[in-house]
């Protein structure tokens, strides 16, 4: 399946609830896709588990168990709650179910810009709050064969391929397999030359690309 | 009935310190199989100050925070049905609920992502009781793992867990790179996963 995992850091601040916007859905796309982070996510709840029983607990009022419990509905106890359908069936749609989503449309229907060097991109709107004021996701296209400048990152950048495949300095990518870089390492993807490479990308900015990528993508995602 | 639920209640005293996560699951399934309300008293009696806290911790006020913390035994009561002891415990999946439920609501908008993982995977109908076992001793050794860690990393997982912040929050707090965050909470992942491989 996935050869390439989130970064543990990345799973204990999912698991802990306190990630931002985009980069939470990056990493749930990926968890649909990969159970091994899904264990990694199941372990480190634990820890909130954990640290939920240590809490300090604050007095509850009076009339918190009263109005609880009227509160409560009838249990029907064959009925279990309606389970979205989360088991991933065969993927025919390119878009992993958090994304679709958002979106609302199959990849197909997505209204790419063109930035030049055979990138597209396709911004994705999510609801600002104060934790994403820096942090943009997107969807990017590239060309099948293209080279991408080699660039570094400014903050966590993550890559989730979601159609074609990359190679770079830390291997080959393909659907399913997540690139979660952080601020030091530098990396020069080359797209495959039968298809283009379509990715779903959160950005913690600022990044700073070397060469005229910046360029291409500032106007557009307003990094 | 009500006062005799609450006054059995009041006779047991208050919640122990801590309860066996064995006889915190054995209350979870008698909600889910018999819509036990005196199970669910001694549920709310042991989580519903902790959650207070717990919401509290990130942010909210006293109010608000009760309000969340009924909210999420609510969903307990619903969603009985759907924990399996296997799967984990009783007090990480009060967590997970607990977790979301404080997303949903500083958001403005609900769009799924956080999801409950056990969702995606058919939990075996009939849990074998050495699961339960090995189960209900995880967030004991997590525990235990979680007070050998050395003070920058515990410090780093407290406030991602229960304060709300993100790495990049932490970093600018404690005033230290964002990578430096990184390797601390990757560092004390590690150990506390290692902690479960005793089991």
């Amino acid at each position: 399946m996935c050869n390439h995992h989130l970064d543990e850091a990345t799973i204990v601040s999912f698991a802990s609830g306190s990630i931002s916007r985009p980069l939470a859905v990056v990493v749930s796309s990926h968890l649909e896709m990969c159970s091994h982070c899904r264990d990694q996510v199941e372990k480190a709840e634990i820890i909130g588990g954990s640290l939920l029983e240590d809490t300090e607990e604050q007095p509850l009022s009076d009339r918190a168990l009263n109005d609880l419990l009227e509160k409560l509905g009838a249990r029907n106890k064959n009925h279990v709650l309606e389970v979205p359908e989360k088991s991933l069936p065969v993927q025919c749609e390119v878009l992993p179910n958090c994304v679709s989503n958002i979106v609302k449309k199959p990849v197909s229907e997505v209204t790419w810009k063109r930035v030049g060097a055979g990138v597209s991109l396709y911004q994705i709107d999510i609801e600002k709050t104060d934790r994403a004021s820096y942090e943009k996701l997107f969807l990017m296209k590239i060309e099948a064969g293209r080279t991408m400048p080699e660039h570094g990152h400014g903050g966590s950048e993550t890559t989730l391929i979601l159609s074609g495949s990359y190679s770079d300095e830390l291997g080959t990518f393909e659907r399913g397999d997540v690139a979660d870089l952080d601020e030091n390492i530098e990396h020069q993807p080359v797209v495959s030359k039968e298809d283009p490479c379509i990715c779903l990308v959160a950005i913690e900015a600022p990044t700073r690309f070397k060469g005229f990528f910046p360029k291409l993508l500032q106007p557009y995602v307003g990094l | 009935m009500l006062n005799m639920v609450l006054a059995m209640n009041a006779d047991a005293g208050p919640d122990e310190k801590s309860m066996t996560q064995i006889a915190l699951s054995d209350l979870v399934v008698r909600i889910a199989e018999h819509s036990d309300k005196r199970a669910f008293t001694e549920l709310f009696a042991y989580f519903g100050p902790r959650l207070k806290g717990f919401m509290m911790g990130r942010g909210m006020n006293a109010e608000a925070a009760e309000d969340l913390a009924q909210e999420t035994m609510i969903r307990v009561w619903n969603k009985a049905a759907m924990y399996s002891s296997a799967k984990g415990q009783v007090s990480t999946w009060i967590f997970t609920i607990a977790r979301n439920l404080h997303i949903d609501t500083i958001r403005r908008e609900k769009i799924v992502s956080f999801t409950d993982l056990a969702d995606f995977d058919q939990t075996d109908e009939d849990p074998v009781s050495d699961e339960h076992l090995i189960a209900t001793e995880e967030t004991r050794l997590v525990a235990h793992a979680i007070t050998k860690l050395p003070g920058e990393q515990k410090e780093i997982i407290e406030m991602a867990f229960m304060k709300d912040m993100t790495q990049t929050e932490i970093a600018s707090k404690i005033g230290l790179p964002l990578g430096t965050v990184k390797s601390r909470m990757r560092l004390a992942y590690q150990k506390l996963s290692k902690s479960l491989e005793d089991l």
